[in-house]
């Protein structure tokens, strides 16, 4: 099993509580497990975080930060998803997410 | 038979079948999948436009419909959607827990809401809640809704008729005007000739400040009088 050790960054509670969830199954199908660090509320959080070297960075927002691991955002209308490249967008659904995720795991 | 000590059996949750309406694909979707997954609930259909909304709830039948809060239009298409399944209890999801935002809600009819700082647990323990006729909230909202109530209940007593001071004769004959006697017939009833009685309405009229006898039938029958 490929391990993402990842963080939530500003993800609302619920859309949190989702991509947990609904991710995890049609993760561990492929061969990987979501292993949520922390969720953070604020950008400036993401410093103290970097110490554990995080697989994957989800942010409800984009921009004016230094993720410093492969990162995928929400655009802030939730319908698309961008990252991890800086032109890759696609439309934001749980299926897109999870091939996203599968892709920055090696899968 | 006696009756035997054991545990209380507690209300298992209702839910039932629920119809999910979002513009935004991601959540609409995240949604189905969570929901079909919990106890009790079965998704009935998802939309993600407002005629399909509209459709599919009068062809499911939902008992709930989940309502995102962000889909275009608000609470007039929420409203659109509930005329379409009044069967259903519409739950608006997002809310900005305030007591402007709840009362704009609950004013649109809403059978409950998750608010947006909810988490996936408080949103299915709301909906079963909900589904069973009750809403969590903080008393701070709980107490602004009850003002809302009472202020709308002072408000109709306010524009409630205060009747002048009349005497018994008056009552009487004001009673036999309400229920559609004419003059002739009062007087009979009364055993006073049809001068008196004709009298007595006039005073009546007078005492109301109105011009016409069917205005005071409108009043006594808890409708507007017509406009002069």
């Amino acid at each position: 099993m490929r391990e993402l050790r990842t963080i939530l960054l500003r993800v609302p509670p619920l859309l949190a509580g989702l991509v947990e969830r609904n991710l995890r199954q049609r993760l561990v199908l492929s061969g990987v497990t979501l292993t949520i660090l922390g969720q953070l509320h604020d950008v400036a959080e993401l410093a103290r975080w970097r110490l554990e070297a995080p697989d994957l960075i989800i942010a409800g927002c984009y921009g004016g930060f230094e993720a410093g691991a492969p990162l995928l955002a929400f655009s802030l209308d939730m319908t698309q998803l961008l990252g991890p490249g800086p032109a890759d967008v696609t439309a934001l659904t749980p299926e897109t997410l999870a091939r996203e995720i599968l892709k920055i795991a090696g899968r | 038979m006696e009756p035997t000590d054991g545990p209380v059996t507690t209300e298992p949750p209702r839910i039932s079948d629920i119809m999910v309406v979002s513009a935004l694909a991601f959540l609409r979707e995240s949604l189905v999948e969570l929901l079909g997954r919990v106890a009790h609930a079965r998704v009935c259909g998802e939309a993600a436009t407002l005629q399909h909304a509209i459709d599919t709830a009068r062809i499911t039948k939902p008992s709930i419909v989940l309502f995102d809060v962000a889909f275009p239009g608000g609470p007039q298409a929420a409203a659109q959607i509930a005329a379409a399944a009044p069967q259903a209890g519409l739950i608006a999801l997002g809310i900005t827990e305030t007591e402007e935002d709840v009362l704009i809600w609950a004013e649109t009819g809403i059978a409950g809401y998750v608010p947006n700082t909810a988490s996936v647990e408080d949103l299915i323990a709301l909906i079963g809640e909900i589904s069973r006729g009750g809403q969590t909230c903080p008393a701070r909202i709980a107490g602004s809704l009850l003002r809302r109530v009472g202020a709308g209940r002072r408000a109709k007593a306010v524009e409630a008729p205060v009747l002048p001071p009349l005497t018994r004769r008056e009552m009487e004959i004001l009673r036999l005007v309400g229920a559609g006697l004419s003059n002739k017939d009062i007087a009979r009833r009364l055993s006073i000739s049809l001068g008196t009685t004709k009298s007595h309405v006039h005073n009546l009229l007078g005492k109301f400040s109105l011009q016409r006898r069917a205005d005071m039938m409108a009043i006594l029958a808890g409708v507007s009088p017509a406009a002069n």
